[in-house]
C-alpha cells in the first residue's frame, strides 16, 4: 500500500492512503500541518488506476517534488513532496508495517516532545498535532550560539549520549557518512569544498543555497570560496550577511536565524530579509584555534526553517569540514614544495648541461683566434671542430627537452629498420674507434619494413649506442653488439644493443630513465634515457634493460610491427 | 719552453674542455699532464708531482670535489694548488665557492672558477697561485 513519510519533531510519521489525502493547515485535512508557511487547503494525494497523483490546490507557497514547483504530477517511489516547511516520502511499495487499527498514521517514536507534552491517550497516533510541530514552526527568531565550536560540541550536544533521540544519531550518522564520502579520496581544496557543498544538501534537505567562506591565510580576507544553490542561478540572486558571517566567525560560534522576517539583531546592518533569505544558520570551520572560514547555508523559497537540531548537525560537519581543508592545505603545501623542488632541479640540471656547451664554444672560438692570430692553421681547425661540435650538442639537447617536455605523436613512416642500425653503427664507427670499443652489427634479414618515427627512433639508437661505447671505453676487449630481430610470437620487433661494459649498480639502475640523472660527468645531459623511454612508449613499445656490474648492459627495444591508430573515427 | 717548466696537471673528462685548458695556458711554457676524472687525478698527481692542478668537478667514477679531499688528506701532495672548474651543482642548484666547498668538503680549494671559463681569468689565477707562497709556510 503506498504511504507518505514524514518528520517533526515527534519523530517519523507515517500515513498509508488509502483514498485521497488533503495536506493542509485546516484540521479538516488528513494530513493537517499547523505551519503557517501552509495553505488551509494546500495540496491532495490521489489515485487514478493504480497510479498515485499530487495537486497543489492553489496554495499560497507552492507544493514542491523533488525541489521543483508543481501543480500536478505523478508520484513515484521515492519522491520528496515540499509542503511548507514539511517533506514527505512518497512510498509505493507494500508496507510490512503493522497497521495499527483504523489510524492510518505510525507514531515510529517518542521522543523529548513527547515527554515535555502530553503524550496521546489511547495508543491514538499522533498526527501532525500542535504540540510537536507548533514548536517546530513557530516562527520566532532563535539565535542558538552553539557554545566552542571546536571542543565543547563533541563532548556535549554532538557527541552521542545516552538517552539521545535514536532519529538524531541517525541523522548525525547519515552527516558523518556523506561528509566523509565527500571528503575522501581527495585532498584538493577546491574539489573538496564542491563535494562538501553536495553533501550539504543532501543532510540539509530544505536548504536552498549553500556556501564556503574561506580566510585568505595571507591577508586574512574573507572570500566566497565556494557556492551553490539547488535551483540554478539562484546563489547569484541573493548575497549572504556579511554581519552574520563576520558575528559566527569572531565568536567561534554558529548561528541559526529560524525567520529572517522576526531579525531584529541584524536589522540595524545590512538586512538578512533584503537579502531574500528566510531561514539560515552559519557554522565557523575552526581547526587547531584557527578560523579558515564558515559554512552558510539558507532558504529562500517557502517558509523552511532550519531547527536547532539542524544547526547542531551543521556544526558537527563544519568540524569535519574543518579538518578535512586543514588537511588539504597541508597537502598543497607540500605538492607545492615539491613542484619548486623539481622546478629547481630541472633548472640546476639544463644550466649544467648548458654551462658545459658554452663553455665548449667559448674555448673553441679562443682557440680558433689563437690559431688565427699565430697562423696556425692547426689550432684554427681544432677550434672550429669544437665550436662545431658543441653546437650540435646544443642541437640535440633543444631536441630532447622539446621531446620530452610536450605530448606529440610519432611522425611514422614506413622505415627499414636494418638499414637504420647500420646507419647508427656507421655513425658512431668513429667514437667507437677513439675509445678502443669494437663495434658490430647483426641484422636478422627476415626484418622488413616497420612502420615507425624513423628521426625518434635514430635519435633513440644513437644515444643507446653512444652509451654502450662510453661504458666500454678504457676497458680492454670492450665491444658493442647491435642487433635485429624480426617480429616474434607477441609481435614485437626486437633491436637489442649489447655491451661488454661496466654494467650498473641495481641503484643505477633505479634511476636510469629519471631526467638529468647521469653518471657521465660533463658528457652526459640526463636527458638521453627519458627521452629514449618517451619516444618508444609513444611507439606503444617498451625499452628491456638487463645489467650486471663489470659484465656489461644489454637494452632491448621492443616495438610493435604496426602502430595501434589512435585517431578517432 | 724553459728547462724546467712548471707541471700542470688537467683535469677534466671532456675531451674538449681539456683541449681548451692547455691551449689558453700553453703560450706561458708549461708543461701539461691529463686526466680523466678524480680517481685518475689522485694517481697521476702522486706519480708525476705536477704544480698545479686545474681541475672540473662533474665527472664520473670520482667528482672533483672528492678528488680535492683526497689530495689534500695526503701527506706528498696537499700543498699542490688545485683551481675547481665548474658551473652550479647538478643536483642542488646551490652556486658553489670555494669557502662553500670547505664546508661541503671539509676542504678548500685555491681558487674556483665558474663555468664558462674566462681564459684570461684561467691564465692569471694559474700564474698568481704558482708564486704565491706555498699553502700553509
Amino acid at each position: 500500500m503506498a504511504s507518505l513519510t514524514w518528520v517533526t519533531t515527534e519523530g517519523k510519521q507515517r500515513r498509508l492512503l488509502t483514498g485521497e489525502t488533503r495536506i493542509g493547515r485546516a484540521p479538516q485535512n488528513e494530513i493537517c500541518v499547523p505551519d503557517s508557511g501552509v495553505s488551509g487547503f494546500h495540496a491532495r494525494v490521489f489515485r487514478e488506476g493504480s497510479a498515485w497523483f499530487i495537486e497543489d490546490c492553489g496554495s499560497r507557497n507552492g507544493t514542491y517534488v523533488n525541489d521543483e514547483p508543481r501543480k500536478r504530477c505523478e508520484l513515484h517511489d521515492g519522491d520528496v513532496i515540499g509542503i511548507g516547511n514539511a517533506d514527505f516520502t512518497f512510498s509505493a511499495a507494500e508496507t510490512s508495517l503493522v497497521e495499527a487499527g483504523d489510524a492510518s498514521t505510525i507514531l515510529w517514536r517518542k521522543g523529548a516532545a513527547e515527554e515535555a507534552a502530553p503524550a496521546p491517550q489511547g495508543g491514538r497516533p499522533v498526527t501532525a498535532g500542535p504540540a510537536g510541530l507548533q514548536r517546530l514552526v513557530r516562527g520566532d527568531v532563535d539565535y542558538s550560539a552553539v557554545g566552542s565550536v571546536n571542543s565543547s560540541l563533541f563532548t556535549t550536544s554532538a557527541m552521542p549520549k545516552a538517552g539521545d533521540d535514536p532519529l538524531h544519531l541517525a541523522r548525525r550518522l547519515m552527516a558523518t557518512y556523506e561528509i566523509s564520502k565527500a571528503t575522501d579520496g581527495t585532498l584538493a581544496t577546491s574539489d573538496v569544498l564542491d563535494r562538501v557543498l553536495g553533501a550539504l544538501f543532501e543532510i540539509f534537505r530544505a536548504a536552498d543555497r549553500a556556501f564556503i567562506i574561506l580566510v585568505d591565510p595571507q591577508t586574512q580576507e574573507t572570500h566566497t570560496a565556494a557556492a551553490r544553490c539547488r535551483v540554478a542561478g539562484r546563489a547569484a540572486e541573493a548575497g549572504i550577511s556579511r554581519t552574520a558571517l563576520d558575528r559566527a566567525m569572531r565568536e567561534r560560534s554558529a548561528l541559526l536565524c529560524r525567520d529572517a522576517a522576526a531579525d531584529e539583531r541584524f536589522a540595524a546592518s545590512q538586512s538578512i530579509l533584503g537579502l531574500g533569505i528566510r531561514s539560515m544558520m552559519i557554522a565557523p570551520l575552526v581547526f587547531r584555534d584557527e578560523v579558515l572560514g564558515a559554512v552558510h547555508i539558507d532558504t529562500l523559497k517557502g517558509m523552511r526553517s532550519f531547527t536547532q537540531d539542524d544547526l547542531e548537525l551543521l556544526t558537527f560537519a563544519a568540524c569535519q569540514v574543518a579538518s578535512c581543508l586543514a588537511n588539504a592545505r597541508l597537502h598543497e603545501k607540500v605538492v607545492a614544495a615539491e613542484r619548486l623542488a623539481a622546478v629547481g632541479q630541472t633548472l640546476a640540471g639544463l644550466t649544467h648541461c648548458i654551462k658545459n656547451i658554452l663553455q665548449g664554444i667559448k674555448g673553441g672560438a679562443y682557440i680558433l683566434e689563437k690559431g688565427m692570430e699565430k697562423g696556425d692553421l692547426d689550432r684554427v681547425r681544432t677550434g672550429w671542430e669544437m665550436v662545431r661540435r658543441n653546437n650540435s650538442f646544443m642541437e640535440e639537447l633543444v631536441y630532447d627537452l622539446l621531446t620530452y617536455s610536450r605530448e606529440r605523436e610519432p611522425e611514422y613512416a614506413p622505415t627499414d629498420l636494418n638499414a637504420l642500425c647500420a646507419e647508427i653503427c656507421d655513425m658512431s664507427a668513429g667514437r667507437a674507434r677513439e675509445s678502443g670499443v669494437e663495434l658490430t652489427f647483426q641484422p636478422d634479414a627476415a626484418l622488413g619494413i616497420a612502420e615507425v618515427d624513423p628521426r625518434g627512433l635514430r635519435r633513440c639508437l644513437l644515444n643507446l649506442v653512444t652509451n654502450a661505447v662510453d661504458a666500454c671505453a678504457g676497458r680492454p676487449g670492450g665491444s658493442v653488439t647491435v642487433e635485429t630481430k624480426a617480429p616474434g610470437p607477441d609481435g614485437m620487433v626486437r633491436i637489442a644493443v649489447r655491451d661488454t661494459g661496466c654494467g650498473m649498480s641495481s641503484e643505477t639502475l633505479a634511476k636510469l630513465f629519471t631526467v638529468f640523472f647521469s653518471t657521465k660527468g660533463s658528457k652526459g645531459t640526463g636527458l638521453g634515457l627519458p627521452v629514449t623511454q618517451k619516444i618508444i612508449e609513444e611507439h606503444g613499445g617498451r625499452i628491456d634493460v638487463q645489467s650486471e656490474v663489470g659484465k656489461g648492459t644489454t637494452f632491448t627495444l621492443c616495438l610493435p610491427p604496426r602502430r595501434q591508430d589512435t585517431r578517432k573515427l | 719552453m724553459p728547462d724546467n717548466p712548471k707541471k700542470v696537471l688537467i683535469v677534466d673528462d671532456e675531451a674538449d674542455n681539456r683541449h681548451f685548458v692547455r691551449a689558453t695556458l700553453e703560450d706561458d711554457g708549461y708543461a701539461f699532464a691529463t686526466a680523466k676524472d678524480g680517481a685518475e687525478a689522485v694517481e697521476r698527481a702522486a706519480a708525476d708531482r705536477p704544480d698545479i692542478i686545474v681541475m672540473d668537478v662533474q665527472m664520473p667514477k670520482k667528482d672533483g670535489f672528492t678528488a680535492l679531499y683526497e689530495l689534500r688528506q695526503h701527506p706528498d701532495l696537499k700543498a699542490i694548488p688545485v683551481i675547481l672548474l665548474t658551473g652550479i651543482g647538478r643536483k642542488t642548484g646551490v652556486r658553489f665557492s670555494a669557502e662553500s666547498v670547505q664546508e661541503y668538503m671539509g676542504e678548500k680549494p685555491d681558487a674556483f672558477l665558474d663555468k664558462p671559463v674566462d681564459p684570461d681569468k684561467l691564465r692569471s689565477t694559474v700564474r698568481q697561485l704558482l708564486h704565491a707562497r706555498p699553502r700553509g709556510a
